[in-house]
């Protein structure tokens, strides 16, 4: 990949893996090396990409395997805290701060998939297949964080 | 619930969410630096459990030429968990010249020894002081002197379990920090077993090799 499509696409998709890789590990530390491994990943990569939304499904595969090899330290998983992220982001609604403080907080397992389902808007068989679970464990999972969700955020989370 | 405003709602929320300037600009450096990049993270963070390894880097670098391909080697004091060991970290290149790997040997003394071998993606810089975070190498089952011990040194555990795996199984228990207990059960023998690790949250296993 020459180096001016490599910029084109960080330009276009660094804040979109960030955000996943944020989402899967909760810290900013571990979600810029994240960024970083898909990053290289992809500059390393001979993949024949269609266009760019094929790019973009790419990206976040890689990105959740990176940050599952990262849950595979078991220390790591006990070290790593919501303290550990910076107080950033700064939201005018304070709301939206209350919503991703506890989206913070949910377990990894729980975040990714909400995070694949809300922002990325997958379906769950596409889940499945990007996290190797099955679809009815996706589900699963998605329901729990819902509940989380809406018993730490009640109303604010319904957001009507 | 509503599922469209709540996917609205998630993805307002995180809309706000940016990489960093300095991220960026480190990804798109990417293409500059294809051969040689840091890869043993390398951050200031403290850990509460997991070992920290700071290497002071010693002047001796040596060349060694075999076979066409040439690796440095760099006499290196580490520190893990406070005390200082000896260790050599070793750069790999090609018989072209290219950078291939590093390889860290820390000497921890009574003939322990621990490799780490890097994948060829991450780099040490030795021109600058680093703290490497260890916290991946995995705990082990290892017979000495007829006692029988979980040793684990990047964790810097090494606890006697000789009497209580005797019959195959063992368990202790380690306060991680204040809030958390990581019970440890060993089960099998010496030379083929299980250990597994697990807290109110979370459980891994480990295997013999």
């Amino acid at each position: 990949m020459d180096s001016s499509e490599f910029n084109r696409i960080v330009d276009k998709y660094a804040d979109v893996v960030f955000r996943s890789a944020l989402s899967f590990c909760k810290n900013k530390s571990d979600a810029e090396d994240i960024t970083q491994n898909t990053f290289m990943k992809l500059l390393k990569s001979e993949a024949d990409f269609e266009n760019d939304d094929h790019i973009r499904k790419w990206l976040i595969r890689v990105a959740a395997n990176e940050s599952k090899s990262l849950w595979r330290s078991f220390w790591r998983k006990k070290v790593v805290s919501f303290n550990d992220l910076d107080k950033e982001p700064e939201y005018i609604d304070s709301e939206k701060n209350e919503i991703f403080a506890e989206i913070m907080k949910l377990p990894e397992k729980y975040s990714m998939v909400l995070h694949l389902y809300y922002y990325e808007s997958y379906q769950c068989d596409e889940i499945a297949s990007v996290l190797g679970i099955s679809e009815s464990n996706v589900q699963t999972r998605l329901m729990r964080a819902r509940k989380m969700l809406k018993d730490k955020l009640g109303e604010a989370w319904l957001y009507e | 619930m509503n599922n469209k405003n709540t996917h609205e709602l998630y993805q307002s929320v995180l809309d706000e969410v940016h990489a960093s300037d300095e991220l960026i600009m480190k990804l798109q450096n990417m293409t500059e630096n294809k051969t040689k990049k840091k890869i043993y993270v390398i951050r200031k963070v403290i850990y509460v459990a997991a070992a920290i390894m700071i290497l002071l880097i010693a002047s001796n670098a040596v060349v060694y030429a075999a076979t066409g391909a040439t690796w440095i080697e760099h006499l290196v004091t580490a520190t893990v968990n406070g005390g200082e060991y000896n260790a050599r970290l070793i750069d790999k290149y090609d018989e072209n010249g290219e950078f291939g790997s590093q390889k860290l040997i820390i000497d921890y003394g009574n003939g322990i020894k621990e490799g780490i071998e890097g994948d060829g993606q991450y780099a040490i810089d030795p021109n600058s002081d680093i703290e490497i975070c260890v916290a991946e190498k995995e705990p082990k089952v290892v017979q000495k002197s007829n006692r029988v011990y979980l040793s684990w040194i990047s964790a810097d555990i090494r606890e006697d379990i000789t009497e209580d795996f005797s019959d195959g199984h063992a368990e202790f228990t380690v306060d991680v920090d204040n809030h958390n207990k990581i019970k440890f059960t060993i089960t099998g023998t010496v030379d083929e077993y299980k250990i597994v690790l697990s807290d109110e949250e979370h459980s891994e296993e480990f295997f013999s090799e």
